[in-house]
Parts: C-alpha cells; sequence; structure tokens
C-alpha cells in the first residue's frame, strides 16, 4: 500500500514540540501532565508517516498540536513554511480547510440527528462555495468517492443506518469533501471490524494516491502501518523512541519498547496457543509523573543500571537512517558500527526471559 | 461426552420490522480443558449465543430451538432458579465486552468481587480470604481489594472481572472480546493470564472475537460463524493451516500481516440482513467463487474428522475452492 514519495519537500515540519497540559490536583494546585515531550518530525510531500504507540502515549495530543487543536507549549509547528501557532483569522480558515482529520470513533463522531449528506456538506458550509447545487455536487463527489454509491440514496439516510465501516466511510466523506492536502487519521479502523478494516485502509490509500495528500497514521496497529505507511514513528510517553522506513522498522527493530510491541502482536498461527507471548509487565507510566530517564527503563529488559533511569536518551540516527532513542546505542558508537547492533548483550532474548510478571 | 454440547441453537429478537433470527442452527461442543474460539463480524451471532448461553439474552431476545447442555444436564429445561443456582457463575461464568467499565465506581475492588459470595451468606473473613485468593490468581496483589476502580488501569481492570467470574470456581468461562478496549502489550498480558488458567486449573474456555489471529493465540477449535450460521469448524490447526471455506479464506486474507510484506487483501460488501428471507448460500453477496449449487443454500459438510465447512465447492462431488481466487488488492 506504500509507495515512492517526494523526499524533498517537506509539507509539515515538527520542531521540538511539547504539548503540556495542567490538571488540577486540588483547589490551589495544578500539576503539569507532559503529553509530548520535544518531538520532532518531519513530513515530505504526499508522504505518510504513522505515529504508533499505546494510550497516554502522546500520539493523539500530537496529531492534534499539528492542526492546531492542542496547546503548543514549546517547540513549533511549519506547515508549507508557516508556523501554524502564528495563524490568526483568514489565514487560520485557509489552513483549516487544507489541513483535515478523520477521527476513530464513527459511532460518536456523527451527529445521529444529521443525514448523511448534511453530514458531509457541513465543512462547505463554513469553508466551501455558497451556491448551494455545487455544494450538492461536492456532497455527491466525496460520496461517490469514498465507495458510497450510488450517492443519492446514501444522502438520505441517518448514521444509524449504517454499518461502522460505511460510518466511517461518511468521516471520510467529510474530511475529502473540501480537498484537503493534509490528513490527520486517528485511529481510523480500530473500532470497525477486522474484515472491514483493510477495505477501508485500501480507500484511504486510494484517495492519497489521487492527489497529494500528505498524512499522519495515527494507530496502535503495527501490522496497519507497515502496510499503509512509508515511515513508522514509536512514541512511548510522549517522545518518539523510534522512527525507521516501515518495513525496515518492523523487520528491524532496535528500541527495546518496539521490540516488546511487536512480540505482543499475534499473527494467525496455531501454534501460538502453545506458549506464553513474551512480554514486557507493568504499564506505561502516567503522563503527569513520569519516570526520570528514559520513561521504558522502569519496564526494559535491557535497561543499563546508573544510565538509563538518569538521562532521557536523545533521537540519534544510526548508519542506516533508522534513528532510536536508546542508551544501548550511544551516539558516537554508532558511527563506526554499519548493523546499529546495540551496545549489550541481545535485547530481544533479554525480553524474552524477563517479562510475563503480571503487575497489569 | 464435551463438557458443553450446543445442537442446532436459535436465537431470534423481535424488532419493528419483524423477527430477527440471529442464531440459526449453531452446533459446536467445547471439551474440558479446551478453549473453542467463535469469530465473526458483527451482527454475527457470536454474542447472542453466549448470552443465551448464560440466559441473559435482552427481552426482546429468545431461544427459539435447539439444546444447550452443560456437563450433560439440559440447562434449557431448568427453571430461571435453578439455572441461577446450579448454572450461571457456577457451571459457567462469563466475562463481559468491555466489562471494565461496568464495575461500580464507588465500591471498592474487593467488596465487588466479594459481593456474590457475601449475599450467598459466606461469612466475611472467609470471603475476604477468597477475595484475597482469587486476585492472586489473576496476578493482582491482595490489596487491590483495598482500591476503587478508578486508581487501576484498563488491565487491572480487567483482571478484577476475570478474577470475579472465577469465584465459585466455574469448569467453562464465557470470554465476549475480553481485550478489545486494551493495548496490544496488555492484551498479550491478559491473553498469557488466560492461558495459564487454562493450562494450569484446566478452565474450558468459550473466546469469542472478531479477530482470528488473537484467537490463535488461546483457542484449540476454532468455529467461523457468518450470518447466524457456522461456516467453519475445525481444531485451530485445519481452520489455520487449511481453511476449506471462502469466508474464512477470505477473512484470514484480510488481517494485514507484520512479517509478510504482501498487501492483506479485503473483503468487501456487508452481510446479509437476516430479516429477509435468504434463499441459498449466505455468503454469495461476498463470495469471490460463486457458481450454480450457491443458490440453494449448503449444508455443514464433515470434510475429516472434525472439520466441518458450509461450501458447495468443498462437498463430495464438489469443484474445491481455487487457490487462485483473485484477493482483491489496491485498485
Amino acid at each position: 500500500m506504500s509507495r515512492e514519495h517526494d523526499q524533498t519537500e517537506p509539507v509539515l515540519r515538527i520542531e521540538e514540540l511539547s504539548v503540556t497540559f495542567f490538571v488540577r490536583q486540588s483547589l490551589f494546585r495544578t500539576r503539569p501532565v507532559h503529553a509530548v515531550s520535544g518531538v520532532s518530525l518531519v513530513l515530505s510531500l504526499g508522504e505518510t508517516v504513522a505515529v504508533v504507540g499505546e494510550s497516554g502515549s502522546g500520539k493523539t495530543t500530537l496529531g492534534r498540536a499539528t492542526l492546531h487543536l492542542a496547546p503548543i507549549s514549546a517547540g513549533r509547528v511549519i506547515f508549507e513554511g508557516t508556523d501554524i501557532g502564528e495563524l490568526e483569522g483568514k489565514e487560520l480558515m485557509s489552513f483549516r480547510q487544507r489541513a483535515q482529520v478523520i477521527f476513530q470513533d464513527p459511532f460518536s463522531s456523527l451527529s445521529p440527528y444529521m443525514r448523511v449528506g448534511e453530514l458531509v456538506a457541513e465543512p462547505l458550509a463554513i469553508h466551501g462555495p455558497k451556491d448551494r447545487e455545487e455544494q450538492h455536487q461536492r456532497v455527491l463527489a466525496a460520496l461517490e468517492q469514498v465507495k458510497l454509491s450510488p450517492a443519492e440514496e446514501f444522502v438520505e439516510q441517518y448514521p444509524h443506518t449504517l454499518s461502522g465501516g460505511q460510518r466511517q466511510r461518511v468521516s471520510i466523506a467529510r474530511a475529502m469533501v473540501l480537498d484537503p492536502d493534509y490528513l490527520v487519521a486517528d485511529e481510523p479502523v480500530s473500532m470497525i471490524d477486522a474484515s472491514s478494516r483493510a477495505e477501508i485502509l485500501y480507500l484511504l490509500a486510494e484517495l492519497r494516491a489521487q492527489g497529494e495528500l500528505t498524512f499522519l497514521y495515527i494507530t496502535h496497529d503495527l501490522a496497519s502501518a507497515r502496510h499503509f505507511a512509508d515511515r513508522i514513528a514509536v512514541m512511548y510517553a510522549g517522545r518518539i523512541v523510534e522512527l525507521a522506513p516501515s518495513a525496515q522498522l518492523v523487520d528491524e527493530p532496535r528500541h527495546p519498547y518496539t521490540k516488546a510491541l511487536l512480540a505482543a502482536v499475534p499473527e494467525p498461527d496455531p501454534a501460538n496457543r502453545l506458549h506464553e507471548r513474551p512480554v514486557v509487565g507493568g504499564e506505561p507510566p502516567d503522563a503527569a509523573d513520569l519516570p526520570a530517564g528514559c520513561a521504558f527503563a522502569p519496564r526494559c529488559p535491557a535497561a543499563i543500571s546508573g544510565v538509563c533511569e538518569v538521562q532521557v536518551p536523545p533521537l540519534i540516527q544510526l548508519d542506516d537512517g533508522h534513528e532510536v532513542a536508546c542508551h544501548l546505542y550511544p551516539a558516537g558508537d554508532s558511527i563506526g558500527d554499519s548493523t546499529g547492533e546495540p551496545a549489550s548483550e541481545s535485547v530481544s532474548s533479554a525480553a524474552a526471559t524477563k517479562g510475563s510478571s503480571a503487575s497489569g | 461426552m464435551a463438557l458443553l454440547e450446543v445442537r442446532d441453537l436459535a436465537v431470534e429478537y423481535g424488532t419493528e420490522r419483524g423477527p430477527l433470527r440471529a442464531v440459526d442452527g449453531v452446533s459446536f461442543d467445547v471439551e474440558a480443558g479446551e478453549a473453542l474460539g467463535i469469530i465473526g463480524e458483527s451482527g454475527s451471532g457470536k454474542t447472542s449465543t453466549a448470552t443465551a448461553l448464560m440466559r441473559l439474552l435482552p427481552r426482546n431476545g429468545s431461544v427459539v430451538g435447539g439444546t444447550m447442555r452443560l456437563g450433560g444436564t439440559n440447562i434449557g429445561d431448568l427453571s430461571d432458579e435453578d439455572f441461577r443456582a446450579q448454572v450461571r457463575w457456577t457451571g459457567m461464568a462469563m466475562v463481559f465486552q468491555g466489562a471494565m467499565h461496568s464495575l461500580n465506581p464507588v465500591m471498592r475492588v474487593g467488596d465487588q468481587v466479594g459481593e456474590r459470595l457475601l449475599s450467598d451468606g459466606v461469612p466475611k473473613a472467609q470471603v475476604q480470604a477468597r477475595v484475597a485468593e482469587l486476585l492472586g490468581q489473576v496476578g493482582l496483589p491482595a490489596t487491590t481489594a483495598r482500591r476503587y476502580p478508578h486508581e487501576l488501569s484498563g488491565g487491572m481492570k480487567q483482571r478484577v472481572m476475570i478474577a470475579s467470574a472465577l469465584t465459585n470456581d466455574p469448569p467453562l468461562l464465557i470470554l465476549d472480546e475480553p481485550t478489545s478496549a486494551l493495548d496490544v502489550s496488555i492484551q498479550a498480558q491478559i491473553m498469557n493470564l488466560l492461558k495459564q488458567l487454562k493450562a494450569q486449573r484446566r478452565i474450558a474456555m468459550l473466546f469469542i472475537t472478531h479477530d482470528l489471529a488473537l484467537a490463535s493465540d488461546l483457542c484449540d477449535h476454532i468455529a467461523v460463524v457468518y450470518a447466524g450460521q457456522v461456516r467453519e469448524l475445525g481444531s485451530a490447526e485445519d481452520v489455520l493451516g487449511s481453511p476449506a471455506d471462502p469466508y474464512t479464506r477470505r477473512l484470514l486474507a484480510s488481517i494485514p500481516s507484520l512479517r509478510d510484506p504482501a498487501p492483506p487483501a479485503f473483503l468487501p460488501g456487508a452481510p446479509p440482513d437476516l430479516r429477509e428471507d435468504i434463499a441459498g448460500c449466505r455468503f454469495t453477496t461476498r463470495c469471490p467463487v460463486v457458481y450454480e449449487p450457491c443458490a440453494e443454500a449448503p449444508p455443514l459438510y464433515d470434510l475429516s474428522s472434525g472439520h466441518h465447512a458450509r461450501c458447495w465447492r468443498v462437498g463430495p462431488g464438489g469443484p474445491g475452492v481455487p487457490d487462485d481466487a483473485p484477493p482483491e488488492t489496491a485498485s
């Protein structure tokens, strides 16, 4: 599903982005929740980057921040050369038209009181042509584009008469009706039956192929990311811990967290039931109470004591272009080490022996 | 004799547009200590089968045919009172989909797990000891009993629900999408816990999911259901290794593989409306290999010992399912 794209032209440039929320702890005290910390990521024209992580990893907040929908506390998001934090008035309106989002839950993100036609026409009322007939034609075209055909029939229906897959198509039509340049898809298939997921991903891939659409695909599902995205960024506790071309990340993971995630995904194999899956114990940390140093260190089977719980590892580039934030790959050492093997003994075997202690 | 024997089960719901037969002649066995996976899309009847077994169908639903035997007893014949005393939670217990949201937010976890024992008249000290033991069995520290649900993560709450289901040592657990709201790494932890319970305590399981890959993590046998009927039934090796039915094959092909660069195929369309009379095979509207006999409903063929499939092509004298049934890939 992934394909070639132009590497040279960055559409979106995320620079050292941090998003911190403040939650009230008591009447006079608030505490900071570091949802996203120092994330940098560049999306080229027509490229799809998957942001993979578990709940609380900051992936959704990162996506929202790139849409001017979350408060940026540090860093910048540059869209086609302009800092979106500085957009106001007409420019902000124009950005909102060009950057669209598809949400996870097609059951709650569509108003049950609106017909499909009205739902898809809603963005046009703000950004589109004022002419009714032209709006109607745009709606029909968008529905045909997402294969809700015949569009004239779907226009009259209410969301509750549609299947999960069809509802998600309506959400996609709502995003596509304004012909955006940048699309954030936040878990677009996780609430849909397994049998229909591939169909929705193909539809997104098709839309992407028709225009020069730059895509941020937010998911917890590494397998779909591998097939749908050009590159995968793995997030943990608000930071990118690994970033590489999709197949490379899945086939040669470097970060112990990525390895653990990959080991947790079952593939349909009758032999799976005969042994326990190697898992890391524990759960991701609370973003309001992050451990010092590497946030994964308390669960990491390969943690180097005295180092990992002290210092946050920076995201460094290895020789093969693979980026990783882990003390097992010291910045200096990777230069002469083309394989990018970890500095200590095999991480995966360590992950297999430590593990299934069940604290979650 | 199997621990659970379901024969020709039929469940109907009364709807504004007439009766909907959600389960239409489903038969399967669950052997003691083994896990059977029931795999299907939304609306396939998998959850209705489970709630019918537990006698927890909503008001407009009823069992209209078939028998259900648990340990030899026909549980369909029991009075509601006997069913509560002998079957529900004792003979079999159920962990519901999204169950972790069903914990009472203002009650301590231990009080909720022990509630049923207390109402059965077990002395408080014994209940507390039992709750600690149950929490231990699902990998939670005994101190969890004093905590409130909001203090626990999703994975811990699901463990509490499993502990609760284990209260009366049922020989059979029904698990309805027990991990669907959990993160992958927590899902793997819960699946490992279920494997331990199955291996160490010989608890039989009926595992209901739409995810074939997840089912392979636990299930010895797999039943693939579609539009209220079993399409394919067999050992995990049979169903996953040499799937016979075109629906099973498509379902398998639609799973994006992590290691295999080949893109997933997809299953276009949607299941039929069960309120309408369906002549012929129920999968024809989506099947890539329809031929003339499909106009009539195929029987569930016994292909080899225990491997069944509902497709004319794999029956005696049938042409077989071509391997090269073109998977739909990106257009």
